[in-house]
């Protein structure tokens, strides 16, 4: 059982990260582990390491790019924002995600 | 970029990532500044380390996320490096032989002294001088190591004698990783591995036929041992055999040795005969690719392209 729901997690959470990072970030440019707090906090990556593949496989696709920004205190960190194209994906997303979620709803109302 | 000193265990993090993941640097700095982020924050090295998951898992990833080809060890740098091994070991016999073993001749006065020694050696260092510089241009700095000793051949036919060995072995050194790296045909290949089969067979054929015309006597063991030994050993080369190329090696070096240590005056023939088989069968050895290594990348082949449509099908 717990086999199950680790597969149907994992399987679930493929599909949204990269989407939920893109509107992570279309809130505000992020670093990477504070990217990776928001996303483990959410229960939507287990693992932070994958964080830093997903990111560059967008930032090849060009949905998100990076600038090094160096603060007054502390050291330079690369910042990831996101691209006109990333938002574009962003809205397209969320129009699917919002056809989809109250079917699944709907269905699977009366197991909950 | 972050040069903040981390601890041992992270240090070893990355170094284990950046070795699984040579073409994805920027995922190794990203995680670099991850770990010091999450340290500076106040997080035990454990807890970041265990957060990330292992190296091996976070390069599994990456190659998936970025349809990289399976990482697979650079055989022709090995091979080149082995040969390259082999040719100063070779060099370093030579000079041993012409220094000490040698009986008096032109090229080993016995008021020559230690200076000669140090002379002899001279060959050995330029073999393994490739080692010193980096790996960008060891290529050209062993070709042209192979050309230099070459030259001094020519120049000196004296010291052909003992040289052409080195020569062979330094040759084989540069061209080998070089032909390794190319697309290679499956006629050249098959090509060379028919050579060496020649090659390797010849000593048998020749013993075969000495003994049909009665020109040798030789007992009825030893052309057992000289008739068959050749030929099979040949036609598990012309198959491509990687095991027998060892063996061919191995003989070869203990040829190479005989001829040192035992007085005869056949002496040229064993020294150079023993290093045409000694590289015959280390070229052959490091160049046939394992079948299990021609499996793995065949199976990764499929697996990046199965992957590929996977993404494409997104």
């Amino acid at each position: 059982m717990d086999n199950t729901r680790e597969r149907i997690t994992t399987n679930i959470r493929k599909g949204v990260l990269e989407y939920c990072v893109l509107a992570l970030l279309s809130q505000r440019d992020m670093y990477g582990l504070e990217l990776a707090d928001r996303l483990v906090e959410r229960g939507l990556t287990a693992s932070e390491g994958s964080l830093y593949p997903l990111l560059a496989r967008m930032r090849q696709a060009g949905t998100v790019e990076t600038r090094w920004s160096t603060p007054e205190q502390g050291h330079a960190r690369r910042y990831y924002a996101i691209t006109d194209q990333g938002r574009a994906q962003l809205r397209v997303f969320t129009a699917v995600w919002r056809d989809i979620q109250p079917h699944v709803d709907e269905l699977t109302a009366e197991e909950a | 970029m972050t040069n903040d000193a981390l601890p041992g265990a992270a240090e070893a993090y990355l170094r284990a990532l950046g070795a699984e993941l040579p073409e994805a640097r920027e995922i190794v700095e990203d995680v670099r500044a991850h770990i010091t982020d999450a340290l500076a924050g106040g997080r035990t090295i454990d807890q970041v380390l265990a957060g990330l998951g292992s190296p091996q898992a976070v390069a599994r990833q990456a190659r998936e996320e970025l349809a990289l080809p399976e990482h697979t060890p650079d055989h022709a740098a090995t091979a080149g490096r082995i040969l390259r091994v082999i040719s100063v070991a070779v060099a370093a016999l030579t000079a041993v032989w012409v220094t000490f073993l040698l009986p008096g001749t032109v090229s080993n006065p016995p008021e020559a002294g230690p200076g000669l020694a140090i002379l002899t050696l001279v060959p050995a260092l330029l073999a393994a001088l490739p080692f010193a510089l980096p790996a960008g241009v060891r290529g050209r700095a062993g070709a042209a190591v192979a050309a230099a000793v070459t030259a001094l051949i020519f120049v000196d036919g004296e010291i052909a004698l003992h040289y052409v060995p080195l020569m062979m072995m330094l040759w084989a050194a540069t061209i080998t990783p070089w032909a390794m790296r190319r697309e290679r045909g499956r006629v050249a290949v098959r090509l060379w591995h028919l050579t060496a089969a020649a090659f390797v067979a010849f000593p048998g054929i020749l013993v075969a036929s000495a003994l049909g015309t009665e020109k040798i006597g030789i007992s009825w063991a030893g052309a057992l041992l000289w008739i068959p030994g050749p030929l099979i050993l040949g036609a598990l080369c012309a198959f491509g055999v990687r095991a027998a190329y060892a063996v061919i090696a191995a003989g070869g070096a203990v040829v190479m040795l005989m001829a040192l240590t035992g007085e005869s005056f056949l002496f040229a023939a064993f020294w150079w005969f023993g290093a045409l088989y000694l590289m015959i069968g280390a070229v052959g050895h490091l160049a046939t690719p394992a079948t299990g290594r021609l499996a793995g990348r065949r199976l990764a082949h499929l697996s990046s392209s199965v992957w590929g449509t996977s993404l494409l099908n997104r």
